[in-house]
């Protein structure tokens, strides 16, 4: 049985629509005019126990709808949802024991106390027990190297630090199914590649469910080898993230090295140019003829190296978005 | 239960975090307490009785509207509209296991004691000190009843001031409404001067309002100016309107949650 279950949900949001100017103004104060919006379409979908998957689109996508109908937050206008087989919505102990949320730009952490006494709080509210709770913040805070800040402010905590916190405040139970949306938005370099790190230790030793969203590309590809990609409420590819290359990108990059200057004409016959220098060029071409053109490359050109590489990954999501457009 | 004490633990730490203006809340209790005392000694000063009270009732209605303001007035529920404005945090308490209300319940229990204590023990001082003689409760019965009326008098302000705060779903600019609601509401519910002050049709308008049993009515009904019998038909009354408010608070958060929904994507 699948930990999450997603059947054809749909979640349309009412929105009040504001006439412009002020007679519109006075207008929309006694009638108001309603606009439908669909926010999530008939969204399909099943995760197994144990998986990592990445949730990406661009904004306004319907993803952190989606994941606040899957937690509960939400009332699905349509459609059907499960997670561990409850049903978010009723918001039963039982499920919120084994289920976290943990959002890049929200916070449950108190602000003016420091963060162990958050920890303390939910110990309580989810009635761990006192060896368990010891056991895991050693572990969590020793992960995450931040032991010796557990009794500092929150408010004087950086971003980084306090990230770390608030996800350690939601692992304190120990969940099941975790939804992480932007954990790493606003980060540093440094501090993006130990919440990686981190989520994906976390996943492995525990074999906790996990979906993670992310507006940068590098967290899908370190952590998820499954990307459910959103677009317009839509999903519009759920897979292998290695298979979207192969799906969807038309052509290939080919890198080539000279053994002497080579100019441009002698290039362009072959495919279009994505960089040029008298010395080494890319260029893309088409899947169907690959070898065929690679074979005319070597002959005619005096080639020191060459390389077929695939497009990256990033610029394949972005075709795909601006292409929905 | 155990999760409740865990709420009041950190609530408390937290009170402790802002000690000034803890401490500014209670000074400000005490400039409240010497002026209105001063003011009612000069006003006994050429007479004995007034609007029915002698001067050691009226100086027992200022110090027990002065404790019970602190007591029942004193509220934590004004966070929570800044709470539903930083909608991070409430959310995070909607996906955890416990209830939003009855945590909001403990955290302002907190706040009520923390702000009961410091007070007593100055009236108390100040009791001492400079002699004030009291007027002494009617009877235990009274005791009883005033207990009850004080009891239901703190969930009814729980409840409007939630009411308050759901102004959080709609708009940022809740302060201004929340001291706009404590100042009419304190002037009616008694915290300055008992409501027999006031000209009689003034008077009868604000008897028709919920505010007079946050502090008026348990306060006469501490100093035996109510029979028992219109002592009862006070506590079913304020009852009502606990039934009242609440239903209404009820109602007003379920369409906030909905509107809510509407944020966001």
């Amino acid at each position: 049985m699948s930990v999450i279950y997603v059947n054809k949900l749909t979640k349309v949001y009412s929105v009040v629509q504001k006439e412009l100017g002020f007679s519109g103004t006075l207008k929309s104060f006694f009638h108001r005019r309603h606009k439908q919006i669909k926010a999530v379409d008939e969204v399909t979908f099943k995760i197994d126990e144990g998986e990592l998957v990445g949730f990406i689109g661009p904004n306004g996508a319907g993803k952190t709808t989606t994941l606040k109908v899957l937690s509960g937050l939400l009332y699905p206008t349509s459609g059907e949802v499960a997670i561990l087989g409850y049903n978010p919505w009723q918001r039963k102990p039982e499920f919120q024991k084994q289920f976290a949320f943990v959002a890049g730009q929200k916070n449950q952490l108190w602000w003016d106390l420091p963060a162990y006494e958050t920890f303390l709080l939910n110990k309580e509210i989810y009635g761990v027990s006192d060896k368990d709770f010891n056991k895991r913040i050693e572990y969590l805070s020793k992960m995450l190297d931040i032991s010796d800040l557990l009794k500092t402010q929150v408010k004087k905590l950086s971003l980084g630090q306090r990230m770390k916190a608030e996800l350690i405040a939601a692992l304190i139970h120990q969940p099941k199914v975790l939804f992480l949306d932007e954990p790493t938005i606003g980060l540093d370099v440094v501090a993006q590649k130990k919440m990686r790190d981190f989520i994906k230790n976390y996943n492995q030793e525990f074999g906790a469910t996990i979906i993670l969203t992310s507006h940068y590309m590098g967290d899908v590809e370190e952590l998820s080898k499954r990307v459910i990609i959103m677009d317009k409420g839509r999903v519009i590819y759920d897979g292998q993230l290695s298979k979207i290359v192969s799906k969807f990108a038309k052509h290939k990059v080919v890198s080539l090295d000279f053994e002497k200057e080579t100019s441009r004409d002698q290039l362009e016959k072959f495919g279009r140019i994505d960089q040029y220098d008298p010395f080494a060029a890319k260029i893309r071409i088409s899947r169907d003829c690959i070898t065929d053109v690679t074979a005319k490359i070597l002959k005619e050109l005096p080639i020191r190296d060459l390389a077929i590489e695939e497009p990256p990954i990033e610029e394949i999501v972005r075709m795909l978005f601006t292409k929905n457009k | 239960m155990k999760k409740y004490l865990a709420v009041g633990r950190i609530a408390f730490a937290n009170i402790l975090q802002y000690r000034w203006e803890y401490l500014l809340v209670q000074a400000r209790a005490i400039l409240l307490l010497i002026t209105l005392y001063f003011l009612w000694t000069q006003v006994f000063k050429t007479r004995v009785n007034l609007f029915n009270f002698n001067r050691e009732q009226i100086i027992t209605y200022v110090f027990l509207a002065t404790i019970l303001r602190q007591f029942v007035i004193i509220s934590a529920t004004d966070q929570i509209a800044a709470e539903l404005q930083s909608w991070g945090k409430f959310f995070s308490y909607l996906l955890r296991p416990i209830g939003y209300f009855r945590y909001w319940f403990t955290v302002d229990l907190v706040y009520k004691f923390a702000g009961l204590i410091p007070i007593s023990l100055i009236i108390f001082i100040f009791v001492r000190v400079f002699n004030i003689v009291l007027t002494r409760p009617a009877g235990v019965f009274y005791i009883l009843l005033f207990a009850i009326s004080v009891l239901i008098a703190i969930l009814i302000y729980f409840y409007i001031g939630i009411l308050v705060s759901t102004a959080g779903f709609w708009t940022s600019q809740v302060w201004g409404l929340q001291f706009l609601v404590v100042l009419i509401l304190e002037f009616s519910a008694g915290a300055y001067f008992p409501l027999n002050v006031l000209p009689s049709n003034l008077q009868f308008f604000i008897k028709l309002t919920p505010f007079p049993y946050l502090l008026y009515y348990p306060i006469s009904i501490f100093l035996g100016k109510l029979s028992y019998l219109q002592s009862i038909q006070a506590i079913l009354i304020a009852t009502l309107w606990l039934f009242t408010i609440f239903l209404l608070t009820k109602f007003v958060w379920g369409k906030g949650l909905k509107a809510y929904e509407a944020w966001g994507g």
